[in-house]
């Protein structure tokens, strides 16, 4: 009988907690007022003797998480206020689901590498206004302004700029040599589908060696149309405007490049990441003269053989415009005065000119602040290492992220439009006439 | 029914499978004896088609990356490497993953067993009031999709300082309704005349469900571990949620980890393979000890089957 009752507790806790669990759901939004309040209070906190210990979650593996924890540990060495545990999940859609849990509990990270709209209009994340205000040395002038940008919500600062990742190009040094064409030259898209129409090699009506790859997805596409001038809403951001001649050309001549003339391919499907290192892999055993990948493959890449340069513009129109973004950490809301104080020193030492710069060299990411060009370690580094320059001057006439109002709808839309084009052959005007008449009607669902 | 009826309605499907097995060695006429070879040939190729992701697996994790990429792929690998095997268990700590998905399942296991049973007991040999309703209510929490709870369990975990830690793990998977029916149905089919036998001779029921009971329904037991266990093993998102102490890290979680890091996002795939052979290793051994009951399983939780 005894058992029974215990039973009977457990059974019934898990109903009630199912019961509660869309209660607890809408009480997320709400309790989301007070403590970002609370939080605006800190800088004059005053500092304690004992050292304020945080925890920083960060969803970075391998690579970028051995220099990561190299970070964490230099930061802790180099001052006596602050000791940051680092914490790493297995990427940054797990940091997302854990920190949600966390918040949820009231038992917070301070620092999170993680940012989400959102969660910031909803306060979960913690305005980091007064703490810039207060921080002399914090120079906003000195960082690559779309970074900063994007951490901006409603006007306010909510998340800080980790470091930058933009699409650049990657070209065999030897198929282009081989072809008599200058990199220099490759200013256009145009300029570039000629370049590949004459490295693309063919056997019996079958392409054996591509003159480019461009990544598959929607990102690259979105690149080129921006700029051409595209954009994804209109200025006053009512109307979706995906489906304008600067889009339907653009994604209409990568549907021929890769469909009639075959001179590009796409990789797609499979298994998580294999489509990019199937993409990678083609260039480095020689199937393929370059392809358009991120700034971030530059650990894995051997720039013996291939060299970087920026992604072309079109003709007529100007310098490329793609998207370059952030990586952005931010402050939890919920965490207290001091441990907010904290992170965000934590932070502003990771932004360090020397130690973003030693990032990017390290990792292949993108510094954020322009002084990291100026950084005498920077300086030698790229001499040797032309390629690591390559983003970051991309990233300083670059577009902006288009953040989604319709929290992704607009976003799918085009990745489905990509997909019907890269991969179905479906014509551009087609495809994206579709999308906009998908994304107008989520846009005008929440704009009512 | 007692148990002299029981025991010779036993007696007698002995027999009649004797029978049949006599039956088996006389001439068969020819249309049954291609009936039956046309029968084995389409469960040889079942079978085969079940046993080859394992088979491509274990291979795998043998070849080069190349070989693995190459078109038309190699059945058997050119060279055999067994260096992915040790490369792959020597980059991450893939003992003490193991060590904590095994040490976590068996001690859930051992729980839910004392837990799952005397629940079910009072479900179907005691008599109180609210009976009814009371196991009404426990189905209806069967129809709660965990993930569903996932959150208000999490800050139940939290209040209790459980996070994080060994305790949290097992107990917070140390009920299960799934065991509780599936032993329930299996406490419904003992006949309520030996309890009252027990009782008529003084035995407490604490005594009457040690010592009288679960020697009777022994298979259930079985069956009821074994998928617990494998359950535990394989489980994924709730541990990786409720722990971030890498070395708390279940064997699942750690080869989703090490997918990312040692393998490079898909890029290491022999590797990778190796390391999904080895950490599946134990559920196989387990398999073919295990193999009849595991078969009998399917059977018994026909009637409470999961999901």
């Amino acid at each position: 009988m005894k058992q029974g009752l215990k039973r009977s507790w457990k059974s019934g806790m898990s109903m009630l907690l199912a019961a509660s669990f869309t209660l607890l759901a809408a009480c997320g939004s709400s309790t989301g007022e007070t403590p970002s309040a609370a939080a605006s209070g800190t800088p004059a906190a005053a500092e304690s003797s004992k050292p304020v210990e945080i925890e920083f979650w960060y969803g970075l593996g391998g690579n970028l998480g051995d220099n990561m924890k190299a970070k964490i540990d230099a930061f802790n060495v180099s001052q006596d206020e602050v000791i940051v545990k680092g914490i790493a999940q297995a990427d940054y859609t797990e940091t997302e689901q854990k920190l949600q849990a966390a918040i949820a509990s009231n038992n917070v990270p301070a620092a999170v590498l993680s940012s989400n709209i959102d969660w910031a209009r909803k306060g979960y994340y913690a305005s980091l206004d007064d703490l810039i205000a207060a921080d002399a040395n914090f120079k906003a002038e000195d960082f690559v302004q779309t970074f900063l940008d994007q951490g901006k919500v409603d006007g306010k600062q909510y998340f800080l700029p980790m470091y930058g990742t933009t699409q650049v190009m990657y070209y065999r040094k030897d198929a282009l040599e081989a072809a008599g064409i200058d990199p220099a030259s490759l200013t256009t898209w145009e300029a570039l589908a000629d370049a590949a129409a004459k490295m693309t090699k063919k056997e019996g009506g079958k392409t054996t060696f591509y003159g480019w790859e461009p990544m598959w997805g929607e990102g690259n596409m979105i690149d080129a149309a921006l700029s051409r001038g595209g954009s994804v809403l209109s200025e006053d951001g009512k109307t979706v405007t995906i489906d304008s001649p600067e889009w339907i050309e653009t994604w209409e001549h990568f549907r021929k490049w890769i469909h009639e003339d075959q001179i590009m391919r796409i990789h797609s499907g499979g298994q998580g990441w294999e489509y990019w290192y199937k993409t990678i892999d083609d260039v480095m055993k020689n199937k393929a003269a370059g392809y358009t990948g991120s700034s971030g493959d530059q650990g894995d890449l051997d720039f013996g053989i291939v060299a970087a340069m920026e992604q072309p513009g079109w003709e007529g129109v100007g310098e490329g415009k793609p998207v370059a973004s952030a990586i952005q950490a931010g402050i939890v809301a919920k965490a207290s005065p001091e441990q907010q104080q904290a992170a965000f020193k934590w932070f502003t030492y990771f932004m360090q000119t020397e130690n973003t710069a030693d990032w990017s060299m390290k990792t292949g990411y993108i510094a954020v602040r322009q002084s990291a060009l100026d950084d005498p370690a920077f300086k030698a580094f790229s001499e040797k290492n032309p390629q690591i320059s390559v983003p970051l001057q991309q990233a300083s006439h670059a577009s902006v992220p288009f953040q989604d109002p319709t929290g992704g709808k607009i976003t799918d839309a085009l990745k489905v439009a990509a997909d019907q084009v890269q991969i179905n052959n479906v014509p551009a005007e087609q495809a994206l006439k579709e999308a906009q008449a998908k994304a107008q009607s989520e846009l005008d669902r929440i704009s009512k | 029914m007692n148990i002299t009826d029981s025991r010779k309605v036993e007696q007698e499907r002995e027999l009649g499978r004797g029978n049949k097995r006599e039956r088996s060695g006389k001439i068969v006429p020819v249309g049954e004896q291609i009936g039956r070879m046309i029968r084995y040939v389409v469960l040889v190729v079942v079978s085969l088609a079940m046993a080859f992701p394992f088979y491509w697996m274990v291979t795998s994790g043998l070849k080069t990356n190349d070989e693995i990429w190459r078109f038309p792929p190699t059945f058997w690998p050119e060279s055999i490497n067994w260096s992915n095997y040790a490369d792959a268990w020597n980059s991450a700590p893939f003992a003490r993953y193991m060590f904590n998905s095994i040490f976590v399942a068996v001690c859930i296991c051992v729980i839910q067993v004392v837990n799952a049973s005397m629940m079910a007991y009072a479900l179907t040999h005691m008599k109180f009031r609210l009976k009814g309703p009371f196991t009404a209510m426990v189905l209806l929490g069967y129809m709660i999709p965990t993930t569903a709870v996932y959150l208000p369990s999490y800050m139940i975990l939290n209040e209790l300082h459980l996070l994080d830690s060994y305790a949290g793990l097992i107990i917070s998977n140390s009920v299960s309704v799934f065991s509780i029916f599936l032993l329930r149905q299996a406490f419904m089919q003992v006949s309520h005349e030996l309890v009252e036998a027990g009782q008529l001779d003084g035995a407490s029921h604490f005594r009457i469900l040690w010592t009288i009971m679960s020697p009777l329904i022994r298979s259930s037991f079985a069956v009821m571990i074994l998928i617990t266990f494998i359950e535990q093993y394989n489980n994924y998102f709730w541990p990786m949620l409720i722990t971030k102490d890498p070395d708390l890290r279940l064997v699942s979680a750690g080869l989703r980890g090490f997918f990312v890091e040692g393998g490079a996002y898909g890029l290491a795939w022999p590797q990778i393979m190796a390391a999904s052979a080895f950490t599946i290793a134990p559920l196989l051994v387990l398999f073919a000890f295990a193999q009849k009951t595991i078969m009998q399983s399917v059977n018994m939780s026909a009637g409470v089957n999961k999901n």
